[in-house]
């Protein structure tokens, strides 16, 4: 679960256009999110508040092993409207989970509203911890609309050498993304690049985006990592390369990723797909080349749909997450004020019959609009150009495949981002390690409520045992 | 040779200079410690257009 300061960090990063899928650090954040989520330990409590839209502070106490605790800060030069409290968040957004990576679009559209309005935006946030005041700062200042600075740094007054300070001149271009980092601890300086092979939607943003061949929505990107601590003398080299498409007959994402570490003599291979709108599968195989130690492990997680009747009904409110604002702005933004996008909420999704939603890949033209005619928000805006040509040229089927395919992952995606789900369970275990982590994650009334297992087996005496457990509960508004 | 404008300077400072600078910068390091929150509390507060009491915008629990 994303701490509400990672998430409103997230915020500033998704209204300012900046695509976090596009830095090289997280390349394999789909596989991490589901092998290497976190398990709380001991009793933790969390409470957040936005005084305004500009400023949040967040309280945070903890008893693990003693008490302590920290408070936080944060300010966002840009107004943060759409963010949300623990009540209505859509747990999508509030967990690290699956990640659909999407191609970068340019749009022309998109470009002139955000270098109007959110070109050059800035973020500070401040944490001290108690007892012993260490401070936690983060400065993110966006320079262009394409390049960012951003400084962390911890400063604690009762250590040696007071704490350290890390630079990063960040360059996010739908292309490619640079990175030049400089850390005081070590001198270490490093350069991280990725390039994203195929078509960036650039040269052919004129065009309706929706009508840009899905199978377009594969994303092939490469990057790599260099480092240099000037102090010790020491180099450090990684390369990673990732995949990142959706079945053309169900619209369900897939990523696989390889990345090498030659100095280490590192590989490790992950391979994650999001079996169903609820449920995200992740396997991980993990080599050395030197050692020849091997390692799988593999990550589930699967998604419980609210039953509760919520009291937002078909409010806006409650279908959350900012993919959808963003979809729907964008369906506004082409031109069709005569029709507004019809809303699913999750009470007429928990009244269906769930199977009825599935998305059949084998369509045809009648039955076509029963799949989910709700979840198409750009289908509706095609109704216009294309029921003609249907009518018509019913056997032109290229067309019609174009669009079903279409249709299918967006309308895929949208599920995924309108469901309503109460909570998750994520498992995760490992051959080598002989451990399983379990963890549950959900909505309890207002709070978030995280917790989790960590079992492992005693490599000598084959006796299982406990080596982490803790509960998060977390309240914001 | 002549002597630099730089090395003379570097050359002409004198110990308890040097404790001066090196006590400046502790001291800057303080503030920039403990200094950094109320900065960020300012800037949250002067761009909000209600300006927020110091006790909303200092609170971490939801007002009434």
């Amino acid at each position: 679960m994303y701490s509400y300061m990672e998430y409103l960090q997230k915020c500033f990063n998704k209204s300012t256009d900046w695509n976090e899928d596009n830095i090289f650090s997280n390349i394999t954040a789909s596989s991490q999110a589901l092998l290497e989520f976190p398990i709380p330990s001991g009793l933790k409590l969390d409470s957040s508040s936005k005084a305004s839209e500009h400023s949040v502070s967040s309280l945070t106490l903890s008893n693990n092993h003693s008490m302590n605790g920290s408070l936080a800060y944060l300010y966002s030069s840009v107004p943060l409207r759409n963010t949300m409290g623990t009540k209505e968040i859509s747990l999508q957004d509030a967990i690290a989970g699956f990640r659909i990576i999407e191609p970068s679009f340019s749009d022309g559209k998109l470009k002139n509203v955000s270098t109007n309005q959110n070109g050059k935006g800035s973020l500070l946030y401040g944490r001290m911890y108690f007892p012993g005041s260490a401070l936690e700062a983060m400065i993110i200042k966006r320079l262009t609309q394409h390049t960012q600075l951003l400084v962390k740094c911890i400063s604690n007054p009762y250590m040696d050498k007071s704490g350290t300070m890390i630079f990063y001149f960040q360059q996010n271009k739908p292309k490619y993304s640079r990175e030049l980092i400089y850390s005081t601890n070590e001198s270490l300086l490093g350069i991280r690049w990725l390039y994203n092979f195929g078509t960036t939607n650039e040269h052919i943003s004129n065009l309706n985006s929706a009508l840009i061949p899905k199978f377009d929505n594969s994303v092939v990107s490469i990057g790599t990592e260099l480092w240099y601590a000037a102090r010790t003398m020491s180099p450090g080299l990684s390369t990673a390369f990732r995949y990142s498409t959706r079945s053309t007959s169900t619209g369900k994402p897939l990523t696989m990723t390889l990345a090498v570490n030659p100095i280490l003599g590192h590989l490790s291979s992950t391979y994650t797909v999001k079996t169903s709108v609820a449920s995200t599968f992740c396997s991980k195989y993990d080599f050395n080349f030197f050692s020849y130690a091997s390692n799988l492990s593999l990550g589930f997680e699967f998604y419980n749909y609210s039953k509760e009747d919520s009291p937002f009904g078909n409010s806006e409110i409650n279908s959350s997450s900012e993919e959808n604002r963003y979809l729907r702005e964008l369906a506004n933004n082409n031109a069709i004020p005569s029709k507004t996008i019809p809303f699913r909420s999750h009470t007429s999704l928990s009244n269906k019959n769930q199977n009825d939603l599935i998305i059949n890949p084998i369509q045809n033209l009648d039955n076509y609009y029963h799949i989910n005619p709700t979840l198409l928000p750009q289908r509706i805006e095609q109704d216009d150009d294309i029921s003609p040509i249907e009518k018509d040229v019913s056997n032109n089927n290229d067309i019609h495949k174009k669009l079903h395919t279409e249709s299918v992952t967006t309308a895929f995606q949208n599920l995924v981002n309108d469901s309503d789900f109460s909570s998750v369970v994520k498992v995760s275990t490992s051959l080598n390690d002989r451990m399983v982590k379990l963890l549950w994650e959900g909505r309890i009334k207002d709070f978030l409520v995280s917790t989790g297992v960590k079992l492992s087996l005693n490599q000598t005496t084959n006796t299982p045992e406990f080596n982490r457990f803790g509960i998060t509960f977390s309240y914001a508004c | 040779m002549s002597d630099s404008p730089i090395n003379k300077y570097q050359f002409t400072l004198s110990d308890e200079s040097k404790e001066r600078i090196a006590k400046v910068l502790d001291y800057s390091k303080v503030i920039a410690h403990y200094g950094f929150i109320p900065f960020v509390l300012y800037l949250g507060w002067s761009s909000s257009s209600n300006k927020p009491s110091l006790f909303n915008l200092l609170s971490p629990f939801p007002s009434a």
